[in-house]
């Protein structure tokens, strides 16, 4: 693991060469955060949701989203971008895992994204009622199960790339599903119950929703963990099937000398 | 004023024109060359309106109105931004957001090598007016469809002077677009600043109806950043909830100063630039 964290440090330290971009960046991502919330205090004012929960709500789930880069899709269009231009010979002729190491690399690149939305979080779980300890636990444990199902829409998207010349079209398609049914653009508990029911334990559920469900004591607990069971289930399959039509992808790509 | 007066005005028109149409006809073969992708992009921006239009029906399930905006006049909101969406990016966007890149790899220096006025061609050398057809077409034929026009009671005046100003907004946001990338002349690779425009015209003309802003950032994106003449104000003076004819004379004062600001920058930025080439 020590050469991962080798390629995100230099790849970190190439980002701090445009001190002014990097800055920015944090601006750019406060702007989003901040329109997203006005637009969901202004419906509050309408509804029953309580101010502090909705605010919380999206500071929780755009900071997990920025976290594992997984709405933004940093790590699939540097994939795509890899493997279209040949520098993906560059990373199979090394001893490395080619996955991980183009992870790590995206992740360096994204550092202040990473920071602040790890910020969200921490201002986002402060703002919502108290949370306990187990929920705490219960969130660190549904990230893990977002981030893994960040890097399997992620890895699709470079899977894709491998099979098409343009994935830009079907990978947008799977994005605009993904930000609604994910709890992105609107709370899932907004819902109709009967399509409720049916995307709550969907994949995309566990990317955001899932996680701040495990610290809105609105949600019974036997279901919160029921939801977290099956975004785990749904992240091995994923990562599973991406897993070996990636190995499939890499015996077919022919970059230039090779 | 005198006749070669006139004709210089006119002349200046013609041979602009004449760049835009040779521009949209070189970037349509470009566009057509990838039939997968243009199938791709239709995909795409459907299931981007679709999504919003589910985001609309979802929200007004849940409340009977968003600033005195109902599910109609919301959706009416939503067709100005998409419509001045398609338009933005096919026109003038794209060249735009790749100026910093160009600055930067030495390919401006070919457009000012060129015997025409910079600002202008490095605005439409990556005109798509296809993009309109390709993507624009249907989801707004869908998202005009569902909208009950009668329900709104449009009065044709109304519609004209939100037009207009719209078409004001978009000029606005040109030349805003235009002062955020002249920093790259001095700073080199500065992707993020025009990102967080575009971030900001995004969500100022698709989320949040002009009545929702509080006063502060109201006067911020009406005289800093005049991005809510796109959406906001234009479908307000639709609708009938604001004065057409002073939100007009404001579209109108705020253009005008931003084109003058925008093309003394944009000179001056000239006159300091080192090409990346020679």
């Amino acid at each position: 693991m020590k050469k991962y964290f080798k390629i995100l440090k230099f790849s970190f330290l190439n980002q701090l060469a445009y001190p002014l971009d990097f800055i920015i960046s944090i601006i750019n991502l406060t702007v989003i955060a901040f329109f997203v919330t006005l637009f969901w205090r202004i419906i509050q004012g309408q509804s029953d949701i309580g101010i502090t929960s909705i605010t919380g709500y999206f500071l929780v789930t755009n900071g997990i989203s920025n976290v594992f880069m997984i709405h933004t899709q940093k790590f699939g269009s540097t994939l795509r971008k890899t493997i279209k231009s040949g520098d993906l010979n560059n990373y199979i002729i090394k001893p490395i895992n080619v996955v991980l190491a183009l992870y790590f690399e995206t992740l360096g690149k994204r550092i202040v994204e990473v920071t602040v939305g790890t910020i969200f979080i921490i201002i986002g779980i402060n703002i919502i009622d108290p949370v306990s300890i187990q929920s705490l636990i219960l969130f660190i444990i549904a990230c893990a199960s977002a981030m893994l199902l960040g890097i399997s829409l992620n890895l699709f998207e470079g899977v894709l790339t491998f099979y098409t010349t343009e994935p830009d079209g079907i990978m947008n398609v799977v994005s605009h599903i993904a930000k609604i049914a994910s709890g992105l653009w609107i709370p899932l508990t907004f819902f109709p119950n009967s399509l409720r029911s049916v995307v709550e334990y969907s994949p995309f559920a566990g990317m955001l929703f899932v996680p701040y469900s495990t610290l809105d004591s609105s949600i019974s607990q036997s279901k919160v963990v029921s939801m977290l069971l099956v975004s785990f289930g749904w992240a091995i399959l994923t990562l599973l099937i991406l897993n070996v039509y990636w190995k499939k992808g890499i015996k077919k790509y022919e970059g230039i000398g090779i | 004023m005198k006749v070669s007066g006139f004709n210089k005005i006119f002349e200046g028109i013609k041979n602009r024109w004449i760049v835009f149409r040779e521009c949209i006809k070189y970037n349509l073969q470009i566009e057509l060359a990838y039939p997968a992708s243009n199938w791709g992009s239709i995909l795409s921006t459907l299931f981007y309106s679709l999504a919003l239009i589910f985001f609309i029906e979802v929200v007004y399930l849940n409340v009977t109105n968003v600033v005195g905006y109902d599910r109609n006049q919301m959706l009416l909101m939503f067709l100005v931004g998409q419509s001045s969406f398609y338009i933005c990016w096919s026109t003038w966007y794209k060249g735009i957001e790749e100026l910093p890149q160009d600055i930067s790899n030495g390919r401006f220096d070919l457009i000012l090598t060129k015997p025409l006025d910079s600002k202008f061609y490095t605005s439409v050398h990556k005109a798509r007016i296809f993009v309109i057809f390709r993507e624009g077409i249907l989801p707004m034929t869908i998202l005009s469809s569902i909208i009950d026009w009668k329900g709104l009671n449009l009065e044709p005046l109304n519609i004209l002077v939100g037009i207009v100003i719209s078409i004001l907004g978009m000029i606005s946001f040109h030349n805003l677009m235009i002062i955020t990338v002249i920093p790259s002349f001095w700073f080199g690779r500065i992707e993020s600043l025009h990102r967080v425009m575009y971030n900001m015209y995004d969500l100022t003309t698709e989320k949040v109806p002009l009545e929702g802003f509080p006063d502060v950032f109201k006067i911020v994106f009406t005289y800093f950043f005049p991005l809510l003449f796109i959406t906001g104000y234009s479908s307000s003076v639709i609708l009938e909830k604001s004065s057409r004819y002073s939100a007009l004379i404001l579209a109108i004062v705020i253009t005008i100063i931003f084109q003058i600001l925008a093309r003394r920058l944009w000179k001056y930025a000239i006159k300091n630039y080192t090409s990346a080439s020679s």
